[in-house]
């Protein structure tokens, strides 16, 4: 088996966080560019910052992809917006971006049961430096994935 | 049926809200209030419950303590897409109202008599005891030096002795009556919190109403309305000076 | 503080900027709490856009509604100030924001504090480009331009607070700056790194 709680990520791998509209980069006239640094911002009560182990799941990248977003939608409580997207970063850039800040971040596996046994944390994420989660959003998470453009995940049974 | 003044004469005027309001003697009993808001959803989509807090203080016979009863009075607040058309069913009052961009007084009063008119075929004859207009005007004066010279935009505030020094702060009420319109005129002002960075902001509050003799019949109503538009004009006008006016223009 | 001149005041060298004159060391707190309060009421009449919505368990259409609805009545109390088509492209953003649909759950609405701290700002900076707009999960406003490469982003706090951070791209690398500062100093905090590179068309 693959990983284990607590175990890190290889660098090699990559992350994938889903991040709503909300906090989607836009420009004055709502067009799609990218992330905003909030998107990768903890929450109070959070130990660590969400997001899926991509290579966690067998196959070629776009079914390491699709299975993660299965995932990911499978966890959370309300349906994901259909104006939301997906940003997918390689965990060294994550680390070395982090690095330059002052900040030594892991990326460690966090499985959340059968529904999401993809999930992942990074961890040790300052908290409120900014410009740390401005790197993070603009030349760690520079691959962007449209929920939209992923169908649903076909019903077993 | 529009007044001396026709035309809107400032680009940007300071009008914060602006407010027609009819009291009533009886209240409109809650389901009533909440049907009656419920037919005006076309033109004002969105409704909100809102509450008022009422203060009456009762003086018991006898030389006893008085008491003091705290109302809450809940209404129905209904708003345009944009927020800027409301109007409001409290039990004994209907209320309609204009944020800002204000559009003028021709816009704003079609918009009173459609309401009133709707509101009246939904609810039955009932005896005005109050008519007002309302206009908040809040006047943004740009800060260029570390104090501001009031007095050269404004013709109300308060007057103080030179002994005191300088005033950060002040809020002032006059009550007037206005004889040939057999009506009364409150005039606030105050230093109020300026939303705008490096502005110093001062309310001018103009509230003309009338209590006795009030009109029953809506041509009568409409035309009291128009002469209280008016004088809320002259007061306006009376109260700044040819510098602020220059701000309203830009 | 801002002192208010009167006509005959001859004009003091020294700023009164910060200095208490209330009433405090002349009456009792008592006597001070009841004037306060009167002062406060003619201040604060009530009005139909200054009503609050009475306080209930509401749905998350509800929320949004109310939240949307509280943030457009306080533009109404800049709006002469403002252009029109300013004001409705706001409009349009902050109902996009707080759709329904793709709400996060645990997510807050648009905080009021933080919209006014908004609002405050883009009358003082008036770019002219207007910017991309974001939410926080716990409701606060994000202002974003981007041009080429280089980004502003602005996020806005209650209590006329805001933090930035912006990067520039110099010969291919990236200088970054950020800032949290009040909103009073954001345009000085700003003018050395040319905002008119994202604010100007």
């Amino acid at each position: 088996m693959k990983g284990g709680r607590g175990k890190n990520v290889p660098d090699d791998d990559h992350a994938i966080r889903h991040v709503p509209w909300a906090r989607l980069r836009r420009d004055e006239d709502d067009n799609v560019i990218g992330f905003l640094p909030q998107a990768f911002q903890l929450r109070p009560e959070e130990e660590y910052l969400s997001v899926n182990w991509m290579e966690y799941h067998d196959g070629d990248r776009d079914r390491q992809m699709t299975l993660s977003i299965w995932g990911m939608r499978a966890s959370f409580e309300r349906p994901l917006g259909a104006k939301s997207a997906f940003g997918i970063a390689s965990v060294a850039t994550i680390k070395d971006i982090s690095q330059a800040a002052g900040a030594r971040v892991r990326v460690t596996h966090e499985p959340d049961g059968d529904r999401n046994p993809g999930h992942a944390g990074i961890r040790q994420l300052p908290r409120d430096d900014l410009n740390l989660l401005e790197a993070i959003a603009a030349d760690a998470f520079i691959e962007k994935v449209n929920n939209a453009d992923i169908p649903d995940e076909p019903a077993t049974g | 049926m529009t007044g001396k003044v026709a035309s809107q004469p400032y680009k940007r005027p300071p009008i914060t809200e602006a407010v027609i309001a009819v009291q009533f003697a009886a209240p409109v009993p809650a389901d009533d209030l909440r049907k009656v808001s419920r037919r005006f959803k076309a033109r004002y989509p969105g409704e909100q419950e809102v509450k008022t807090l009422g203060v009456h203080v009762v003086n018991p016979p006898g030389g006893r303590s008085p008491v003091t009863n705290v109302q809450e009075t809940v209404g129905h607040r209904r708003a345009s897409d944009d927020a800027t058309e409301i109007v409001l069913f409290m039990p004994d009052t209907l209320i309609v109202s204009q944020l800002a961009p204000y559009p003028g007084w021709t816009s704003f009063f079609t918009r009173f008599v459609r309401d009133w008119k709707l509101w009246k075929r939904e609810i039955s004859f009932l005896r005005i005891n109050r008519l007002g207009v309302r206009y908040i005007n809040r006047i943004d004066l740009p800060i260029t030096k570390d104090y501001v010279e009031q007095e050269e935009y404004l013709n109300i505030y308060i007057q103080l002795p030179e002994v005191l020094g300088p005033t950060t702060s002040y809020a002032a009420q006059a009550v007037l009556n206005m004889r040939d319109i057999n009506s009364q005129l409150i005039i606030n002002t105050a230093i109020v919190p300026s939303p705008l960075l490096n502005h110093a902001s001062f309310l001018v509050d103009i509230d003309i109403s009338r209590t006795q003799d009030v009109p029953q019949r809506d041509e009568d109503l409409f035309e009291l309305l128009v002469k209280f538009r008016d004088m809320k004009n002259m007061v306006f006008e009376a109260c700044i000076t040819d510098r602020a006016r220059e701000l309203f223009l830009r | 503080m801002i002192e208010i001149a009167r006509p005959s005041q001859p004009r003091a060298a020294t700023s009164f900027l910060g200095r208490d004159t209330g009433l405090e060391h002349v009456v009792s707190d008592n006597t001070h709490r009841i004037i306060t309060r009167y002062a406060d009421a003619l201040r604060k009449r009530p009005t139909p856009g200054s009503l609050e919505a009475v306080d209930a368990e509401k749905d998350l259409a509800e929320r949004l509604f109310d939240a949307i609805a509280a943030a457009k009545m306080l533009t109404a109390q800049v709006a002469m100030h403002l252009d029109r088509e300013w004001r409705d492209k706001i409009f349009q953003q902050l109902d996009s924001l707080h759709d329904a649909d793709e709400w996060q759950a645990d997510d807050e609405p648009i905080r009021q504090g933080s919209f006014s701290t908004f609002l405050k700002a883009m009358l003082a900076l008036r770019p002219n480009r207007r910017p991309g707009l974001g939410l926080s999960h716990n409701g606060q406003l994000v202002a974003a331009w981007t041009t080429d490469r280089d980004r502003l982003t602005i996020e806005f706090f209650p209590n006329d607070r805001v933090r930035w951070v912006l990067v520039r791209y110099i010969e291919d690398e990236p200088d970054r700056f950020a800032a949290d500062t009040p909103v009073s100093r954001l345009g000085e905090g700003l003018a050395p790194h040319h905002p008119e590179h994202w604010f100007v068309r």
